[in-house]
């Protein structure tokens, strides 16, 4: 499997296992939420920061680790740079980013219904967040889709 | 998603040139090994720099690495 198809892969487990992982400590060890608090923004913020914070910090640290891996793993043979990336590899990071984009920006619209109807603020979150994390998710399953299928 | 209209004879060169592996051509070009494996299956058009840059590897001009058949191309000329 080529370099960038295993950061691709890599990159969309980590950030399924990180948000699952994420949602599971808050709504599942923390069940002593109490769903008024859904409708506080205050915790929504406090929410989106914790989760900015823990998903930057916890990929730093799983990319370093995936790095050593590769490294340990490929000692004696020809050692590709992570962070190499040529014109072709530029040119798929740029459309699927241009894709994931447009899945981000169709949920800034999609919150906006909950709020216009009238429904409470954590479904505006809740779309945003979900959007968020589906265009994290199709960002790297286009990038596998283009280097199998090109571009 | 391959480009039928492009054809190249980046496999036939490599051959001519002493069997010279994808990988030994994309550090020649200072691309990936995937990147000419793509260029060589039609998968990828390389831009006008890298595809003067592989002509001038087998030292040929780029009408000899590349061809370009319109009947093929599916673009279609405004009238």
């Amino acid at each position: 499997m080529a370099i960038a198809i295993q950061k691709a892969v890599f990159n969309l487990v980590t950030t399924v296992l990180l948000m699952g992982g994420y949602m599971f400590y808050i709504f599942g060890i923390h069940g002593d939420l109490y769903f008024p608090q859904l409708a506080e923004i205050q915790f929504w913020g406090s929410f989106i920061l914790k989760l900015t914070g823990v998903m930057v910090v916890a990929k730093i640290v799983l990319f370093i680790l995936f790095a050593i891996f590769r490294a340990l793993k490929n000692e004696h043979e020809d050692k590709e740079r992570l962070d190499f990336m040529d014109e072709r590899d530029k040119l798929v990071e740029m459309k699927s980013e241009r894709y994931s984009n447009w899945v981000s920006i169709i949920g800034f619209f999609a919150s906006m219904v909950p709020i216009s109807m009238g429904y409470g603020v954590q479904y505006m979150f809740i779309t945003l967040l979900s959007f968020g994390f589906v265009s994290a998710v199709m960002s790297d399953v286009w990038k596998i889709y283009f280097y199998n299928k090109g571009i | 998603m391959s480009k039928d209209h492009i054809q190249n004879k980046i496999r036939m060169l490599r051959f001519l040139k002493g069997e010279m592996t994808q990988q030994q051509l994309g550090d020649e070009l200072g691309v990936t090994r995937q990147t000419v494996a793509a260029i060589e299956s039609g998968k990828y058009s390389p831009t006008l720099q890298l595809a003067f840059r592989i002509a001038n590897v087998f030292d040929v001009t780029l009408d000899e690495v590349f061809k370009y058949d319109p009947l093929n191309d599916q673009f279609k000329k405004k009238k």
